[in-house]
């Protein structure tokens, strides 16, 4: 039979077990909210508002191996509130992206600008809009998924998703031309 | 020709379709569509290079990671309250309704446990239970509190235990032995029942005390003889006693647990009632037997006056039931009455341990034949030097007692708590 624990042991166990989880999910929590909101700052201080949202809800989650969708959506919530309540999304960190070592520096600035239009495209849509749009197609998560994260339905994802291509490939259009 | 009456598929279902999220039958649909429509092949080629081109955002900008994590866990550890290591569901406060449930199943059991069947005559009115008492003895009047058996001359020689204030303090005491004790009974019984409905058992017992005590040196032959005070107390007051129908003492002495065992379910009860007296004569006859058989009792559990008295306090049991007897003789019996002495005094000390039983009481216990009799009633066959006595415990503290007096061979029946 398993002894019981002391007190200071729990404490001891529940801070590793603490680490540990933040440890695994922080760069994928990261991405997401860094996708939405664009800009590292406050895609440092929405990681930590995420976790600690998630850790002081920990009790509500039943089920241990859909822990990565639900502290997904806590964050992609958590950095919608955020663009929601500040009306901003800045992507000013594009100076802070890995060079690749195989493109020269002309490419490099080329690079930079198709990203920087692209952002600046990304701007047009609505919250739910880009965010499926960079959920589906930057981060690569299925459609189901997204919707588990934006807490609506799958049909509903999909006309955010179509939507969000639809105008995105007008605004890419306008540049060509 | 044909394109003239083409149908398009819209925008947003290109889009979807170039990143797979249609159903088959859409996909057929548009795949059907796109082999005849250039303009559409274009718009799903425009919607497949941007997403090529938005998967280009994925680069993540170069962080210090380990900062990052270190400063997350600093401000969890901060900000996220510890789980508090689990406790015991039954430490945590009871709801309003576990509460009520509880309550209404200790009233349930206090209901059941009332109206057992040895109780059954308690809740019958007062009037068909007077009758039925006077049926099952027509002969002989009922003498309150007492099943005097067999009326004898005979005098107990042991004080009341009025000069123990400890004993009385400790545990008020209703005998219902005697007509003075029984008048002064039922009068605090009328006021009692006729006072605020709130009174506690505690005030009650606290009042029979005083009246026990104050009647202690008054002399039995100027107590007048009360009549039957099931006739006379009202109904709905609780608090009436009412003893087992009386059916004569052959029956008791021929089954002696069925007897203790209906006077101790008599219990329960506030005051006691007057038990049917006995038929005398037959309990005359069968006094000796009822002596030798109360002299084989193996053990004491009931002490006397002068040894409760001289027992120490912390020899002192949890319940001490101390008070007296009196006697007086029935109207009905004129000529065996003349026989009987004006008055007889017995005063008994019982001591009981009710919730938890010491050493010595199991000890008396394991040399003692203990009959578990139902209900949770237990009868302790006790001797008491010469007078044989029985004691029946209930387990909420009542107890009915029963002394023969081995000289004159009275059996009395007393219910205190």
């Amino acid at each position: 039979m398993e002894a019981e624990r002391s007190p200071a042991l729990e404490t001891r166990a529940s801070v590793s077990t603490d680490a540990e989880f933040i440890e695994l999910h922080m760069r994928r929590v990261f991405r997401l909210i860094y996708r939405v909101v664009g800009n590292v700052p406050d895609a440092q201080d929405l990681t930590q508002e995420a976790f600690i949202k998630a850790l002081s809800r920990r009790a509500q989650l039943k089920d241990p191996e859909k822990a990565a969708h639900w502290l997904g959506r806590i964050a992609v919530n958590t950095a919608l509130d955020f663009v929601r309540r500040h009306k901003r999304i800045t992507f000013e960190e594009i100076e802070k992206a890995p060079e690749r070592s195989s493109e020269s520096p002309e490419q490099a600035v080329l690079r930079h600008e198709q990203r920087a239009y692209m952002e600046d495209g990304l701007r047009l849509l609505s919250e739910r809009e880009r965010a499926a749009l960079i959920l589906r197609d930057v981060e690569g998560l299925p459609a189901s998924e997204v919707a588990q994260h934006l807490n609506c339905s799958p049909a509903t994802v999909r006309s955010h998703i179509a939507n969000a291509r639809v105008k995105f490939r007008r605004y890419m259009k306008g540049r060509k031309s | 020709m044909s394109l003239l009456f083409i149908r398009h598929p819209r925008e947003t279902d290109l889009a979807l379709f170039a990143g797979g999220e249609l159903g088959p039958l859409s996909r057929w649909r548009i795949e059907r569509h796109l082999q005849a429509c250039g303009e559409c092949q274009e718009a799903v080629a425009g919607f497949f290079h941007l997403q090529s081109e938005l998967s280009g955002l994925a680069d993540l900008p170069l962080l210090d990671w380990n900062a990052l994590a270190n400063s997350i866990e600093a401000r969890v550890r901060v900000e996220v309250p510890r789980e508090e290591p689990a406790s015991p569901r039954w430490l945590h406060r009871p709801s309003v309704w576990q509460v009520g449930l509880a309550s209404a199943t200790l009233l349930c059991a206090i209901a059941i446990v009332r109206q057992w069947p040895g109780d059954q005559e308690d809740s019958a009115s007062p009037v068909a239970l007077s009758q039925a008492r006077e049926a099952s003895s027509p002969s002989t009047p009922r003498s309150p509190g007492v099943d005097r058996v067999e009326p004898s001359g005979a005098e107990s020689a042991v004080p009341p235990d009025a000069d123990q204030p400890d004993a009385l303090a400790e545990a008020p005491l209703v005998f219902r032995d005697g007509a003075a004790e029984e008048g002064l009974n039922r009068e605090a019984e009328a006021d009692l029942a006729t006072s605020a409905s709130g009174s506690s058992r505690q005030q009650q017992q606290a009042q029979f005390a005083d009246a026990n005590a104050s009647r202690a040196n008054a002399p039995p032959s100027q107590t007048p003889r009360a009549p039957d005070i099931s006739a006379q107390t009202p109904p709905g007051a609780e608090g009436v006693r009412k003893a087992p129908a009386q059916k004569g003492a052959e029956e008791r002495l021929e089954s002696e647990d069925r007897l203790t065992a209906a006077s101790a379910l008599s219990l329960g009860q506030d005051v006691a009632e007057p038990a049917a007296g006995g038929d005398r004569a037959r309990g005359a006859e069968e006094a000796p037997a009822e002596a030798q058989r109360r002299a084989a009792g193996p053990t004491a559990v009931l002490r006397t006056a002068d040894e409760s008295a001289s027992s120490s306090r912390a020899d002192r049991p949890a319940v001490v039931v101390t008070g007296a007897l009196n006697e007086s003789p029935a109207p009905a019996k004129k000529a065996e009455a003349q026989e009987t002495p004006p008055g007889r005094r017995v005063a008994l000390a019982a001591e009981y341990r009710a919730p938890a039983r010491d050493a010595r009481q199991e000890a008396e216990l394991e040399n003692t034949a203990v009959w578990p009799l139902q209900r949770g009633f237990t009868m302790l066959p006790a001797a008491l030097d010469d007078p044989g006595v029985d004691v029946a415990v209930a387990a909420d503290g009542w107890i009915s007692i029963r002394t023969i007096d081995s000289r004159t061979g009275t059996i009395t029946i007393t219910d205190v708590y």
